[in-house]
């Protein structure tokens, strides 16, 4: 009973930090709140740098706001790596026409790109959960060093 | 001496392919450690392996302080790079990273209670049994506190390592964070640690904002990080330090003089 008595508190915190549900009791608001925005900011970030740079060039400032807006409407349920997350955003965006739909660019489509990023950052794909430090930084739209 | 047999000695860094040039360049690294989950043990990177240098495999998401069924996959996994690698030995945190079917892409707290470290042993010895190496346990960096605490850090790692034989990464970084964000003493932490079961140990930069500490393994190392490094050789000298850096990387001098500011309080006080 107890190993499922901390499941449940532990999948209560969770909630609260990447699924906008209250936090537990005891534990303070203030410090959920900081953990919450550190975890959206890192995934954002990762998101950021696994998006092909022709998504970067289509959104442009919009990006920022569509990839909140995206993180917020769907944590990231378990087994879910960060490359399907991408892939997944992606292709939210083209079902509402956001984005063109299978626009190729200089030969290479979206998916190709996103296939090659995962290859050159794995850190991010792995097992669907590396990168597992935290930091705030600015994303970048190539593979190149933007883990916490 | 090292506990482990073939276990790191002096100075490393976290090999990142970021930086796998850099790695390779720079004078005075004696081990290296890599994120587990980026490797394919039939695919390891040439750079990696091209080194020569021991090869340490550190897991971010064996999620061992969950409540919910142990990922054996994930074990084997790492198991399989650790194997491959041919590494002395294996590491993750005391931690969770998913429940209730989500994921939270980082490392999070376990509550300080005997049901939570009853969990813990119980994945930490799962684990063990399909890792053919010995496993460290690493401290997390914490934002946040559960209620209801019943042990502190130190006694809660302790018998963790008591009862699973499980060695420790100690990361003085993530003992700094603790000691900003929750308030907690890092001298008593290192009390009461066994300091003898410590196989390498941890230390990045990170910045305070807010009166928050954030371990963002993407800013310079800080003097209260060294001088806990240096209060932890002090005490009982552990074989082994490694430079965690994740982003925003620097010059290759730069990460030179934080490998060279690492050696120098490691060496000081080596007896």
């Amino acid at each position: 009973v107890s190993r499922e008595d901390l499941a449940a508190r532990q999948a209560e915190l969770l909630v609260a930090l990447v699924a906008g549900g209250p936090a537990p009791a005891g534990i303070d608001p203030a410090r959920v709140a900081l953990e919450a925005d550190g975890l959206r900011a890192k995934r954002r970030r990762v998101l950021a740098r696994l998006l092909p740079p022709e998504v970067h060039d289509h959104l442009g400032a919009e990006l920022g706001p569509r990839l909140d807006a995206w993180i917020n409407a769907h944590p990231r349920r378990e087994g879910m790596s960060m490359h399907a997350d991408a892939d997944a955003f992606v292709a939210a965006l083209r079902a509402g026409r956001v984005l063109p739909r299978a626009r190729r660019r200089g030969g290479v489509s979206v998916a190709a790109t996103l296939a090659l990023n995962a290859r050159k950052c794995p850190t991010i794909i792995g097992l669907g959960h590396a990168d597992a430090r935290g930091t705030e930084v600015v994303p970048r739209a190539s593979c190149v060093p933007q883990t916490r | 001496m090292t506990p482990i047999a073939g276990g790191p000695r002096g100075v490393g860094i976290g090999w990142r392919r970021e930086i796998d040039l850099t790695v390779e360049r720079l004078p005075g690294v004696d081990f290296v450690e890599v994120v587990a989950e980026d490797l394919r043990p039939d695919a390891l990177p040439a750079s990696l392996t091209g080194l020569g240098l021991p090869v340490v495999p550190h897991a971010v998401s064996l999620s061992l302080g969950g409540a919910e069924p142990l990922r054996v996959d994930r074990v084997e996994h790492l198991a399989a790079v650790a194997d491959a690698l041919d590494a002395p030995l294996a590491s993750d945190h005391v931690a969770f990273v998913r429940a209730g079917g989500l994921e939270s892409g980082h490392l999070l707290p376990v509550p300080r209670t005997r049901e939570a470290l009853d969990v813990l042993v119980d994945n930490v010895r799962a684990t063990q049994a399909v890792l053919g190496v010995p496993l460290a346990l690493e401290n997390i960096a914490p934002l946040l506190a559960w209620p209801g605490a019943e042990l502190s850090e130190g006694a809660f790692l302790a018998e963790l390592c008591a009862r699973t034989g499980a060695w420790l990464l100690l990361d003085v970084a993530n003992l700094h964070a603790s000691a900003v964000n929750l308030g907690q003493d890092p001298a008593r932490v290192l009390d009461e640690l066994p300091l003898e079961r410590v196989v390498y140990v941890h230390a990045a930069g990170g910045v305070e904002r807010d009166g928050v500490y954030h371990d963002t393994h993407a800013h310079a190392l800080t003097a209260p990080v060294l001088d806990l490094l240096d209060e932890l050789c002090a005490r009982h000298w552990p074989p082994a330090v490694l430079l965690e850096r994740d982003d925003r990387y620097p010059t290759d001098d730069e990460l030179a003089g934080e490998l060279a500011a690492l050696r120098a309080v490691h060496e000081r006080v080596r007896v």
